[in-house]
């Protein structure tokens, strides 16, 4: 399988601070790997420029075995690397059908997923119920859903989603969840950035683990749940009986 | 009664272009957050455009002002691209002081090309004034009101009906949304910014057959195009058109009931009573949470 993503020496700088140190990092085509760190690690900052958001610089910056060093952010969401915010940035006075009509890009790109209108709503019901309501009046799994189904619609040959179960109810997590499960088994390259580790690494086959912007472990999934990593707390994870209360 | 007519008539067709001025201002601020002092000198380009042009006959008008408005798009667009784009990134007094710079050099250089003050071409257009309901108004004025109007319905359609409004509404709602789905956020910039700049010529051509220009309109036509958006509420382009009706009405009543220089400041004091009584402006959306 080729790669979807590869970074060599990888910094990101956020304003003068140098928030991402030189990381290295593999996405393995058609799988789901996560990106787990705790809060404050650099993972956002992380994904804000491999998109071109934020100044970066590295040896090597590889899409499915491009150099896309220097690219802009537009021109990297047409070569097929979708991003799905953590604050979902949604166009809040378009309807749910409008934030999904944006996208329609001019690209005549044939890979990538293709998800109509339709599958979009099977893949979402609670989107179709909801299509001619403002996307500013969505509840926030709501708004997860549809962030997700605008980064669906784009056609993505990688998706980087960003917490997609930040600040929701478990039974929406749950569903949500599910649904990146599903769309993972189209062969779709995921990269999951998660701070709900237990799930991620439930759900991936590889993980990275970030710390204070640095990767700090890279092994399978499976690996990393029983190792000392989490045992430790090291990610903000507290083990069971452990927990301390304040005074 | 006539009185009351005469206002309304004249106010409301003067208070189309303001309308059609705020909405050129309007559109560049709510797509990129620019405010542009410059805006009023924009309508001067067509002012001046059409001074320099002096049409003898309808078709030459016409194809005059096709001609002016397309060179101040592409000046808009020039303007965007040189002097806006570096002070995109940077506090906002970068973009005041850069506009209202701008908006001096173009005055002296109006001042330079132009030295005879306050002339006006001859009537283009191919009617002559009309009586309507006892109250006698000018071809120029007539003409301009109504084109303004069919402009800004026009506009409305580019903004909500096509695909580039589509790509201006996204960067306006949120731009880190628009660049997250691969929109080219600086061409839709530069393209709004054009536009902004071509329908302030074009209300500076419909003005110049019955407005006499000189180079300190444009900063009068500045604050009106400020008053017309601030006063509308910035988030409706319904409360631009509505602004600038009261806006026209409230001058009508000024220049007829009060001596001349006090009819500028009943706009102004008009404004004052607004900001304090409505500060959120007299029209808003609807209030939907952001993100």
């Amino acid at each position: 399988m080729d790669t979807a993503l590869l970074v060599e020496q990888f910094s990101v700088w956020r304003g003068r601070s140098e928030i991402v140190r030189s990381i290295d990092l593999t996405i393995p085509g058609g799988s789901l790997v996560a990106l787990v760190g705790s809060n404050g690690a650099g993972k956002t900052t992380f994904i804000e420029g491999v998109l071109g958001i934020l100044p970066t610089r590295a040896t090597r910056f590889e899409l499915f075995g491009e150099d896309v060093r220097g690219r802009k952010p537009w021109d990297l969401v047409n070569s097929g690397l979708v991003v799905v915010p953590q604050e979902r940035r949604l166009f809040p006075a378009m309807t749910v059908a409008e934030n999904l009509d944006i996208v329609q890009t001019k690209t005549t790109r044939s890979d990538g997923v293709t998800y109509t209108r339709d599958e979009l709503y099977d893949l979402f019901p609670r989107l179709r119920e909801r299509a001619t309501n403002f996307a500013g009046t969505l509840s926030g799994g709501e708004r997860s859903m549809l962030a997700m189904a605008r980064g669906l619609a784009l056609r993505p040959r990688l998706l980087i989603l960003d917490e997609p179960s930040l600040g929701l109810a478990p039974v929406v997590i749950d569903s949500i969840m599910a649904t990146i499960r599903e769309v993972s088994q189209t062969g779709l390259s995921i990269l999951l950035v998660e701070q709900n580790v237990h799930q991620a690494l439930s759900m991936s086959s590889w993980a990275h683990v970030l710390d204070a912007g640095a990767v700090v472990a890279s092994e399978s999934s499976d690996d990393l749940r029983g190792s000392q990593l989490l045992e430790s707390g090291y990610l903000g994870v507290v083990p069971a009986g452990e927990e301390k209360g304040i005074g | 009664m006539s009185t009351l007519t005469q206002i309304l008539m004249t106010g409301v067709l003067q208070g189309l272009i303001y309308a059609l001025i705020g909405l050129g201002l309007y559109l560049i601020f709510s797509v990129m957050r620019v405010v542009n002092f410059a805006h009023g000198f924009f309508v001067l380009i067509g002012m001046y455009g059409l001074l320099w042009v002096a049409p003898t006959s309808f078709g030459a008008y016409v194809a005059g002002t096709l001609v002016v408005v397309a060179l101040a798009g592409v000046f808009g667009y020039v303007v965007e691209r040189t002097l806006i784009e570096a002070t995109l990134q940077k506090p906002g007094h970068a973009q005041l002081v850069i506009t209202i710079s701008l908006g001096l050099a173009m005055q002296y250089a109006f001042q330079i090309a132009f030295p005879e003050p306050y002339q006006k071409i001859a009537n283009p257009w191919p009617f002559d004034a009309i009586q309507v309901l006892g109250v006698t108004v000018g071809s120029g004025r007539l003409a301009a009101g109504v084109v303004s109007l069919v402009l800004a319905l026009a506009v409305s359609w580019l903004v909500y009906r096509t695909r580039f409004g589509a790509l201006m509404r996204a960067c306006s709602q949120s731009l880190e949304g628009a660049v997250h789905v691969g929109i080219n956020y600086t061409r839709v910039y530069r393209a709004t910014f054009a536009l902004g700049a071509a329908i302030a010529a074009i209300a500076g051509a419909l003005l110049i057959p019955f407005q006499p220009v000189s180079p300190h309109l444009g900063l009068d036509l500045t604050i009106k195009a400020f008053i017309v958006v601030v006063v509308g509420g910035s988030e409706s382009m319904w409360g631009v058109l509505s602004a600038g009706i009261l806006l026209g009405i409230a001058e009508a009543a000024g220049s007829i009931l009060v001596s001349g220089s006090l009819a500028t400041s009943a706009i102004y004091l008009l404004f004052l009573a607004v900001i304090l009584v409505r500060p959120q402006g007299l029209v808003l959306r609807r209030k939907v949470s952001t993100s």
